[in-house]
């Protein structure tokens, strides 16, 4: 049974709104123009057939319990080890489906780095103006 | 007459383990000894100084704030029933 294939309003309809748009002007960039096309091989995957062995659809049970629907993921590629995702629901209608994000956000320059983050360590603040006595002075 | 012994206090801050001296090459690199992480976060001081502070990257299954901000917007919207209009993808399709 096909699905209809909807955007999540109001970030996955803008972001949608603008790569199509910018696709049929010619306007995308070469990152863009290869995330468009796994983005667009991806919905019509789902659109035919949401379990299709490509997309590895699985629900994510944190995000199910937190929204109070199911929420499934699928991946845009795969053999990836940084595969961007598609996180869609069913709904509103019987026949939908909602693309409600995908990974990576539009305005995620360098994922990478940006998945950097403090380990448990404490944080230590640079006393610049306190004499600084060598090796042996860890932060508080 | 009981003499109770005092409790002593435990330090939960890092000590020191190694201590030493090192000198940085040609190109002003230093190797760090007994280094358990790969990623740091450097804080040059006005002294000369520099702290070093563990990091770790985040699971990869992780969602980034950006993406979760998404998804909490357009959930929310999805229960109200908002939604787009389904898309057309044929114009895009081989």
């Amino acid at each position: 049974m096909p699905f209809n294939i909807r955007m999540g309003v109001p970030e996955m309809a803008a972001v949608w709104s603008d790569l199509s748009t910018r696709k049929l002007q010619g306007k995308l960039g070469r990152n863009e123009e290869k995330f468009f096309k796994k983005l667009v091989k991806v919905l019509g995957f789902l659109g035919a057939d949401p379990r299709h062995p490509s997309l590895q659809t699985h629900e994510i049970d944190a995000l199910t319990n937190k929204y109070g629907f199911k929420v499934f993921e699928a991946y845009l590629e795969n053999r990836a080890p940084a595969a961007g995702r598609v996180f869609w629901a069913y709904g509103p209608d019987k026949g939908d489906i909602t693309i409600i994000g995908v990974e990576p956000h539009p305005e995620d320059k360098h994922g990478a780095y940006y998945r950097v983050k403090l380990s448990g360590f404490p944080s230590a603040k640079p006393k610049a103006s306190s004499g600084h006595s060598g090796s042996s002075a860890l932060p508080a | 007459m009981t003499t109770l012994l005092e409790a002593t206090k435990q330090k939960t801050g890092p000590v020191v383990v190694e201590e030493y001296d090192v000198a940085a090459d040609a190109k002003k690199r230093i190797s760090l000894r007994r280094a358990k992480t790969k990623y740091f976060r450097v804080r040059s001081l006005s002294d000369g100084s520099f702290l070093l502070e563990p990091r770790v990257l985040v699971p990869p299954k992780a969602i980034s704030p950006r993406v979760l901000r998404m998804l909490d917007r357009s959930a929310a919207n999805l229960k109200k029933g908002v939604a787009s209009p389904p898309i057309d993808l044929t114009p895009f399709q081989d």
